[in-house]
């Protein structure tokens, strides 16, 4: 089956975006306590990964060359990553299961858009979207220790790198999730938590033959280390290019694959 | 004495259901046992790169630490909060209160079930981990029969305590209808006290006395402390009675909860 939805403009595509935003919103109202209890744990989480990184350095100044700061920085871009990823795509993404399962999915095909954007962004999760904002302090903290040795341009062009660094996040998800369509639990999201798990470190922690996997075949060297590395002005900025390049091929490819599972999928309710 | 034969049976069926459900899904399987492997390959990079520079303290007490809490959690974990609050949510809970037996028994049935099969699916996970650990000279365990004949009676009364933690916490949705944070919140404060991130070794004295009077730590942490052999024979008594006494308490509290919230559920989803 064509999809309809694929020559709707951007704007078409931002609008229907706003309102599923307005409904999310509304429902916070809805649900207050539950908000605040989201901002306890934005205390928490951060408070758990400062003890766990203390206890990694230890009485050392470095951990694979990294300064306490410096993985803190690390860290507060996974954060960001993550939960911006739960409150926009990846909750949406992990629901797709019981959709398929219950045979909603139809409902998904039948919408005049693209069936792989509604299915990831039909919902908006603010409660998510405050605990994202543990990864803003641990990153604001960075900023702050090391001001006088970062220059603003790296900032800036890190900021760019995080934000293609969430393309490249939403990329994976979005390929592991895709499979859910023709070959429902099947587990494989469980795979794609923990790999992007494991780029809450510096991508040096895994050795030479890993880290070239990393950036190479399965490349989560791009969601984390290369931003903190822009930022740190420790790579070129060639790297935002080669990012891009990363995020716009891994889209590109996932979608492929989404259609692919798409055609295979067999209604539950038929 | 009939009842008991029958409860018996009943939970015999549980489990057998629950395996024959399962098995339907093995591509579900294999990526249980790659997530697992990913897991906790990271898991020993992340301390082999700690261990690697000094001043952490005891890394090969660390290391095995975390492989035993990951072996552990696979016993002790409990999933009634998964499917639990949903039940209760959707009006399907009155389906396990007409039935002639306590739902419980098919809530434990369903734990039992998925412990069994996650340590199944573990195995070649935490042997490959045993084998990179001992290879690096980073495993502390002795296999002594009496060590873990205690920390077996540890980890049943831990799967107990940790079973009935999640029945009282999954009754409250009867009453708070968005369970979503307080649930994820529960998660996060239960992962903190038991042990799972941060080991109490790392802990303050005020922090090990909270860790010690609370729960959580009998549901992981005790039972991994019992296997590496670091509680003298004092620490394993009272470990060992904290954990009765809260056993207790935690029957006594689910009997007066679940009296209370089967009371006032209105199965409103129906």
């Amino acid at each position: 089956m064509k999809q309809k939805g694929s020559k709707r403009s951007i704007i078409y595509y931002f609008k229907v975006w706003r309102q599923v935003v307005r409904g999310g919103l509304k429902r916070s109202y809805l649900y207050k306590t539950d908000v605040l209890i989201r901002v306890v744990r934005t205390v928490l989480v951060v408070g758990i990964q400062i003890l766990f990184l203390n206890i990694i350095f230890g009485e050392n100044e470095l951990y694979v060359g990294w300064s306490k700061s410096e993985a803190y920085l690390v860290t507060g871009i996974w954060n960001l990553l993550n939960y911006l990823g739960w409150s926009l795509f990846s909750t949406n993404l992990l629901y797709l299961e019981s959709k398929v399962l219950d045979g909603k999915f139809d409902y998904i095909l039948l919408k005049p858009l693209s069936s792989s954007w509604y299915a990831s962004f039909s919902d908006f999760f603010i409660n998510n979207f405050v605990t994202a904002l543990s990864g803003l302090i641990l990153i604001v903290y960075y900023v702050i220790v090391e001001f006088e040795n970062i220059s603003l341009i790296n900032i800036f062009i890190g900021f760019i790198a995080i934000i293609v660094a969430l393309l490249i996040w939403y990329s994976i998800y979005l390929l592991f999730a895709s499979f859910t369509v023709s070959n429902p639990r099947n587990g494989v999201l469980s795979i794609a938590k923990e790999l992007l798990g494991l780029t809450k470190y510096p991508i040096d922690v895994f050795g030479d033959n890993l880290k070239m996997i990393f950036y190479t075949a399965i490349p989560i060297a791009f969601l984390t280390t290369i931003p903190a590395n822009i930022i740190r002005g420790e790579v070129g900025y060639q790297y935002l290019v080669i990012s891009f390049g990363v995020g716009l091929f891994l889209t590109f490819f996932a979608n492929i694959v989404w259609r692919l599972n798409v055609k295979k999928y067999s209604s539950a309710s038929s | 004495m009939k009842d008991r034969k029958q409860n018996k049976k009943i939970l015999s069926k549980e489990i057998q259901m629950y395996f024959k459900k399962e098995f339907q899904y093995k591509g579900q399987m294999i990526a249980w046992i790659i997530a697992d492997a990913i897991k906790i390959i990271g898991l020993c990079f992340i301390w082999l790169a700690a261990s690697n520079s000094r001043g952490i303290g005891d890394q090969a007490y660390i290391v095995s630490y975390y492989i035993l809490i990951m072996f552990v959690s696979k016993f002790t974990s409990d999933y009634t909060l998964e499917h639990g609050i949903r039940n209760i949510l959707d009006g399907k809970f009155s389906n396990f209160l007409v039935k002639p037996y306590s739902y419980l028994l098919e809530y434990l049935g369903t734990n039992i079930g998925g412990n069994i099969l996650r340590i199944i699916l573990f195995l070649p996970s935490f042997i490959g981990a045993i084998y990179f650990a001992k290879a690096n000279n980073l495993w502390i365990v002795d296999f002594n029969p009496y060590l873990i004949f205690l920390s077996l009676i540890a980890i049943i009364i831990g799967f107990c305590i940790s079973f009935l933690l999640g029945n009282i916490v999954c009754l409250l949705a009867v009453k708070i209808k968005e369970m979503d944070g307080i649930r994820i919140l529960y998660y996060n404060i239960a992962s903190i006290l038991s042990g799972e991130f941060i080991p109490s070794i790392f802990l303050p004295e005020i922090g090990k006395f909270v860790f010690e009077v609370l729960p959580f730590r009998y549901t992981l942490s005790f039972p991994v402390e019992l296997i590496l052999g670091r509680v003298n024979d004092y620490e394993k008594k009272l470990g060992f009675i904290f954990a009765l006494i809260w056993m207790l308490i935690l029957f006594i509290l689910y009997k007066i909860i679940s009296k209370k919230a089967i009371k006032k559920y209105e199965a409103e989803g129906i």
